[in-house]
């Protein structure tokens, strides 16, 4: 029994490092990589300080263990004695930590301001915004420029935020880009606090009542991409999904004006072949 | 030490005599039928259940024209038949039954909350149809308001639910809506002689009162018959469900659909339109602006007036100023200028809506009084040679003004909202404000 608690505290350490090891191959609680490029140098800022805390984790675990090890009760009279209020082990205790944090916050600066200082964003797609997005409980409401339409000027999309295009083209819950190249788009909220979330592009924005605010991602490959909703904004939250369909520059496209179509339908069929009817909106 | 032991079991037993499940799902009859005296409300109560059966128990009720699902011995989840329903009912309870309700009458829990209100099926009425004035929605116009949700409503978007699932979803909503209308429809058989009021007020009399006694009687004959005479009831039940087969499987026939003889003109293209439009919305044959303002802002004078319940005797009012639907809901007249269209922003879905109406609500369909030979200035149009249009140019003609209409409506988010509209200058017979 001396020696129980020592090993017993040990165990537990052990059983976290070897589950938290196996679970990114067996896919347990872990996302898949990133799939853009600002998201991978997350991932790595993400990796640096897994590797960091899980270098404090083993230190602080295996201290803890020769501690209960060597001075668990063996019945003998020993006398303890008392650290508290030593100057020097307070200064290393503070300002080690302090150190590990101030470096993991200048390190990170470079991808923060990446991601959102409005001066780093991609001009051109700062120049040519993909589409308004409103969130709404519980549901993503986009609204693209019209299929061609280039923005002059900064005014010009001003002037797209504040008031809708005749062209514009609307959907909803789903979302197109063009895949491999920054995409930006404006985001609004309707109702309540949302949270723009795209989990496998490394990309979180909240939207908020009243502001518009800009957002850029990138997409690495063609593929679909969950776009969910990470404010707990309501009771249907849960149902507030949506996809993020990242496709060649000729498809995004095509879908655009395939959707525009889609939305001036004027119900008359073709003459030559019967028009199912399309469900744009 | 005891006690901490003593807790955590009595903690345990309650927990598990408490359990953790929500209240138990049923089919709540409508307050009509809970008007009716316990006699009356019997047979309809056992149609229902020997019908439609109960959530956990669904009856598949091959009469109605719904898809409940055919047996397919490869498809592995569908080998039994009616697995449609069951999976409808399923993804009912998850994504619809908090607003609309376990029995589709729009008071789920969270319903009271919603402002508007969300439908209550069981009229067998949905608002945004395709199809023409008194003609029930067709399977595709469900679909299409799942699949784009209603803007400006509490109405989310279902587009990423799978094609399959979605059509599950539109016949178990038709099939609950077929529920309603049933109860509704044996309810309305029962209701003038057998409520709870007027068996009071019949045995309550004054000058000829009736003994309860009879009226059961009288209730039983109905319901049961004598040897002689074959019972009445059974046979509106069957009537009753005819005639409901009959307008559900009619509203998917293509001919009940509204579609445009003839294509939209783009403002572009007929420049003119939009003020063809405008005149047409500020006319009084037509009266938009009752409704919809002057400016299209949705604050014209039927939306500050009261309103007569239908149906009361003697006649009542809305306590609330503004227009009320058949669910008895106050409902505003769409403010235009939001450029926000509920039933779709397609010009054929607003083609529609000025064709046939928004169904249970004032919005009438104008069909009827745009079939003339007027323009929108309330000339009459005629050939160049001076002879009468024949029917096709009057339908063209009105067609023409749909779309005149149509295009200015889709305009009117865009004009400038600063400047004070003017009613055209009224004709020479000063027309009284009409209240459409």
């Amino acid at each position: 029994m001396r020696r129980f608690w020592a090993l017993f505290f040990l165990a537990w350490p052990i059983v976290a490092i070897a589950w938290s090891w196996a679970a990114p191959s067996y896919g347990w609680w872990f996302y898949r990589p990133a799939q853009s490029p600002l998201g991978q140098e997350i991932d790595n800022l993400f990796y640096l300080i897994l590797v960091i805390v899980t270098t404090v984790f083993i230190g602080t675990n295996l201290a803890l263990f020769y501690v209960l090890w060597k001075f668990s009760d063996d019945g003998s009279p020993r006398k303890g004695s008392f650290s508290h209020g030593s100057h020097i082990l307070e200064m290393v205790w503070t300002v080690t930590p302090a150190g590990v944090l101030l470096f993991i916050s200048l390190y990170q600066m470079d991808v923060w301001a990446r991601f959102r200082m409005t001066k780093n964003f991609d001009k051109e797609a700062v120049a040519q915004p993909l589409a308004e997005i409103t969130a709404r409980q519980f549901e993503w409401r986009i609204r693209y420029p019209a299929p061609g339409r280039k923005f002059q000027n900064k005014a010009e999309i001003e002037e797209w935020l504040k008031r809708p295009s005749r062209d514009d083209v609307y959907t909803v819950n789903e979302l197109h880009c063009p895949a491999n190249k920054p995409v930006l788009i404006h985001l609004r909220s309707e109702d309540v606090l949302h949270s723009f979330f795209i989990p496998d592009l490394r990309v979180k924005q909240d939207a908020v009542p009243g502001l518009v605010i800009p957002v850029w991602f990138e997409a690495s490959k063609a593929d679909h991409y969950d776009l969910i909703c990470a404010e707990l904004c309501g009771w249907g939250h849960y149902k507030m999904k949506g996809r993020i369909s990242a496709e060649s520059d000729a498809d995004f496209q095509t879908y655009k004006r395939e959707l525009a179509a889609k939305q001036a339908f004027d119900g008359v069929p073709a003459k030559t072949e019967t028009k199912k009817e399309g469900e744009g909106q | 030490m005891r006690v901490g032991v003593s807790y955590t079991v009595l903690l345990v037993v309650a927990w598990g005599a408490v359990g953790c499940s929500g209240p138990e799902a049923k089919f709540v009859t409508s307050e009509k039928t809970q008007a009716l005296i316990p006699e009356a409300k019997a047979p309809i109560e056992k149609s229902l259940l020997d019908n439609f059966g109960t959530p956990h128990k669904l009856v598949a009720w091959q009469k109605l024209p719904v898809d409940y699902g055919k047996a397919e011995a490869e498809n592995a989840g569908h080998e039994k038949a009616g697995w449609k329903l069951l999976n409808g009912r399923n993804l009912y309870m998850r994504h619809c039954l908090h607003c609309h309700g376990v029995s589709g009458d729009g008071n789920g829990p969270t319903a009271n909350y919603l402002n508007p209100r969300p439908r209550d099926y069981r009229l067998g009425e949905f608002k945004f149809t395709s199809t023409a004035n008194g003609i029930k929605a067709r399977s595709d116009d469900l679909h299409l308001t799942l699949v784009n949700g209603i803007p400006g409503t509490s109405m989310p978007s279902f587009a990423l639910l799978k094609p399959e699932e979605l059509t599950a979803l539109v016949d178990y909503v038709r099939w609950l809506a077929m529920r309603g209308e049933f109860e509704k429809k044996l309810g309305d058989e029962l209701t003038a002689d057998y409520s709870k009021k007027a068996v009071t007020d019949r045995t309550s009399n004054k000058e000829k009162p009736e003994k309860r006694t009879d009226i059961i009687a009288a209730l039983d004959l109905l319901l049961k018959g004598t040897k002689e005479a074959p019972a009445e009831f059974p046979e509106t039940i069957k009537s009753s469900a005819d005639a409901m087969v009959a307008a559900w499987t009619g509203a998917e026939d293509a001919s009940n659909q509204v579609i445009p003889a003839h294509p939209r003109q783009l403002p572009s293209a007929d420049s003119d339109s939009i003020s063809r439009g405008r005149k047409l919305y500020l006319s009084t044959e037509l009266g938009c602006y009752t409704c919809h303002g002057l400016a299209g802002k949705g604050d014209g004078v039927s939306s500050v007036n009261y309103w007569p319940i239908p149906g009361s005797s003697p006649q009542k009012n809305y306590p609330e100023r503004g227009l009320h639907d058949v669910w008895g809901n106050k409902v505003k007249p769409r403010n235009l200028t939001l450029g926000q269209y509920r039933g779709g922003r397609r010009p054929v879905d607003i083609y529609r809506r000025v064709f046939a109406g928004i169904k249970g609500t004032q919005m009438a369909g104008f069909a009827t009084a745009l079939n003339n030979n007027k323009d929108e200035d309330g000339k009459e149009v005629k050939n160049t040679d001076g002879s009468a249009l024949n029917d096709a140019q009057v339908a063209a003609l009105r067609d023409r003004k749909i779309w005149d209409i149509v295009n200015y409506v889709l305009d009117i988010p865009y004009q400038d909202q600063t400047v004070a509209p003017i009613m055209p200058k009224a004709p020479a017979a000063a027309p009284q404000t009409a209240a459409k």
